[in-house]
């Protein structure tokens, strides 16, 4: 049975004919036979090697021939003086271009290793890869859907926290305003000590907030400054209920 | 298998909102004190499990190294998380100190919060020293002495076998099962002591001041409620604007100074409150009792030594004292019922009224002074009353509903005498300016 290949070898063996046929002087002996036999050798190794991968090869025929410099160029080569040598290289480098061997061993392993068991450079770089990915994942996405650490609050029971301290503190300082210029206000032997705790617990206040500046979302600290924020509003509504 | 542990673990350093470290250290055995410095996070203390060697854990969490206040976070802000929690430390020293340690404002992103807390692990019996800021502490364990002072923090101690002192500022106060005494200060939080055996001086100036089981009791409290209970010992409660209870006091209770509500129940020595205005109501009293009030609503039940009080321009309750009965008020009802002792009682403008279950209650001679300036007398005598009964009043508005009393008239006055059973107490009953009523009881 006859090899696919057989047409493109007579057609290469005829190319290498014909360009001996039309050299000026005869070809030297034995040339043709040894051309013919290593661009054979050449040709069949390197047809066994594409065909024993498991994926179509890079190179087709065509290219091989190309490569070799013998797709029906030769006619010029007629006025270079060592034709012999180029054939001759011509079919090295295919039988370098295709090694068999190595070509077999990569089919080997791919088919027989498992994916996990790839090699350590191409597993960094797939880990790189993902962990690219996830970057990308996660600068992108809201994460409230990930799990907090009960001592910070996460984003957005911060906000809720800042938005409720604020509202807080507006609802005290009108109660403070209202009664600072509150002309009937006296200062009665019961009021003093609420104007001495409200005092106090400004301060407190003041620590609590300088503390958060260095620590905005803990919660430890948000949750002491909403009481101190809560009791300050009580105060000023017990001062101004009695200095009405 | 390393690139896929490596894969993992990046994956989770992005998926979980902050980044955590963990430093443990061993701390000394041999030490026998220990003082400890934490701040931005809570401290937990412990007793070493048998056979285990003392140990400190600072547990660290970070976030925010981008933008704390974003809702997205980004690949930099592990790494700035990361940066700033190798920064931090716990420092352990040869004599038992342990602090953990920060980086300084500068070294940290603004937009990094964090938290740290630490846990120690000590052996029974040491002695403690703890200086914290801004998170709670929670003491519990057999350990000596303890000392606490705390800032923005509740501050737990429980099962110490020393005395425990506690200084804190914003947090709340909290001890339990204290074999010795416990001083417990706040500049204005609450504070509850449960179970002390000793001595316990309790400050705080405006919230809840509750102890419950004590040796013996020094309370301040400016404007919060106090409340004690079971001492077995003396108390003492100094509470201008704080309302008061307090109740099964073994020794002698003394209130000063309080504008609200005061309630006492079961006092087994004597009983002193010195009240501007409001109510007190004080039943139970095993020794004397001496209120002295100003425009205090006065009830006093059950006195086993001798009362005092005097309360004007308030309504005062006397029932049932066993000694000696000194009275006093202006304006309103001063009412005496079943007084069992001497009595000298005074009222000003307002109504007098004395009843007696028995008379004598205990079959001794007794001399009963009542007297009503201004206002009315009301008396009512047992029907099987021992008793020699002098009623007077200044303008003839004399009443007696009394079986055998001879009247006189004096000028304006009227006079009635009469002796009742043996006449072994002495009552001599007078109003000025206004009408005296005598009856047996049931009339």
């Amino acid at each position: 049975m006859n090899s696919p290949d057989e047409p493109f070898k007579e057609r290469f063996n005829e190319r290498i004919a014909d360009a001996a046929r039309s050299l000026r002087r005869p070809a030297p002996p034995g040339l043709f036979e040894r051309a013919l036999a290593a661009a054979h050798d050449a040709d069949t190794a390197h047809v066994a090697a594409a065909r024993s991968l498991t994926r179509p090869t890079p190179f087709t025929f065509a290219q091989v021939m190309e490569r070799a410099g013998a797709d029906g160029t030769l006619t010029e080569l007629d006025e270079r003086t060592d034709l012999d040598q180029r054939i001759d290289a011509a079919a090295r480098s295919l039988v370098r271009s295709a090694p068999a061997g190595m070509l077999a061993a990569i089919r080997r392993g791919a088919s027989s290793r498992p994916l996990l068991r790839l090699s350590s450079r191409t597993a960094l770089v797939l880990a790189a890869s993902l962990v690219a990915a996830f970057a990308l994942f996660f600068s992108t996405h809201d994460d409230d859907a990930a799990p907090a650490h009960p001592a910070l609050l996460a984003a957005d029971a911060l906000r809720q926290s800042s938005a409720e301290e604020a509202a807080l503190t507006a609802r005290a300082d009108t109660l403070a305003a209202q009664f600072a210029s509150n002309p009937t206000r006296v200062d009665e032997e019961s009021q003093s000590p609420l104007l001495e705790e409200l005092t106090f617990l400004e301060s407190a206040i003041e620590e609590c907030r300088d503390a958060l500046s260095q620590s905005q979302a803990h919660r430890y600290l948000r949750d002491q400054l909403k009481q101190l924020n809560e009791r300050r509003l009580e105060l000023l509504a017990q001062l101004s209920e009695r200095g009405t | 298998m390393s690139a896929i542990a490596a894969l993992l673990l990046a994956a989770a350093t992005l998926t979980a909102r902050q980044s955590t470290r963990t430093i443990e250290q061993p701390l000394p055995a041999i030490a026998p004190s220990f003082r400890v410095s934490h701040s931005f996070g809570s401290c937990t203390v412990q007793v070493a499990p048998a056979g285990q060697p003392p140990r400190a854990r600072l547990e660290l969490v970070a976030s925010g190294g981008t933008d704390a206040t974003q809702e997205r976070r980004h690949i930099t802000d592990a790494t700035q998380e990361r940066r700033y929690l190798d920064l931090c430390g716990l420092e352990v020293a040869a004599d038992g100190v342990v602090r953990s340690t920060f980086p300084t404002a500068e070294q940290k992103a603004e937009s990094i919060s964090f938290a740290a807390n630490l846990t120690l692990w000590l052996p029974a019996g040491a002695d403690l020293d703890l200086e914290q800021r801004f998170g709670a502490v929670n003491i519990d364990g057999a350990f000596g002495k303890v000392v606490v002072r705390s800032k923005l923090g509740a501050v737990a101690v429980s099962g110490a076998q020393g005395d425990v002192v506690v200084r804190g500022e914003w947090g709340a106060i909290s001890v339990r099962d204290l074999r010795g005494s416990a001083t417990l200060s706040t500049k204005s939080a609450s504070i509850t002591a449960e179970r002390v055996g000793g001595h316990v001086d309790a400050r705080t100036r405006g919230a809840f001041l509750r102890i419950d089981g004590a040796g013996s009791v020094h309370a301040e409290n400016q404007i919060g409620s106090t409340e004690l209970l079971h001492v077995k010992g003396d108390a003492e409660v100094i509470a201008p604007f704080s309302e008061v209870t307090a109740r099964d006091i073994g020794g002698s209770l003394t209130i000063d100074g309080s504008n609200q509500s005061v309630a006492v129940e079961r006092v087994g020595g004597n009983l002193r409150v010195q009240h501007k205005n409001g109510k007190v109501d004080a039943r139970a009293i095993t020794g004397s009792a001496t209120l002295l009030c100003n425009l205090t609503a006065v009830t006093l039940t059950e006195v086993g030594g001798d009362a005092e009080v005097r309360s004007p321009s308030a309504a005062v309750r006397i029932t049932r004292v066993d000694g000696k009965t000194v009275a006093e008020n202006s304006a309103f009802a001063l009412d005496l019922i079943d007084l069992r002792g001497d009595v000298d009682a005074r009222a000003s403008g307002g109504l007098l009224r004395a009843r007696f279950g028995q008379l004598p209650a205990d079959g001794r001679a007794r001399t009963i002074e009542l007297e009503a300036a201004g206002g009315q007398l009301d008396l009512e005598l047992p029907v099987d009353a021992s008793a020699e009964i002098e009623l007077v009043s200044t303008s003839g508005q004399l009443d007696a509903e009394l079986p055998g009393i001879v009247i006189e008239q004096n000028g304006s006055a009227r006079i009635g005498t009469l002796r009742l059973g043996s006449g072994t107490a002495k009552i001599r009953a007078t109003c000025v300016g206004g009408p005296v009523r005598a009856h047996l009881s049931g009339n």
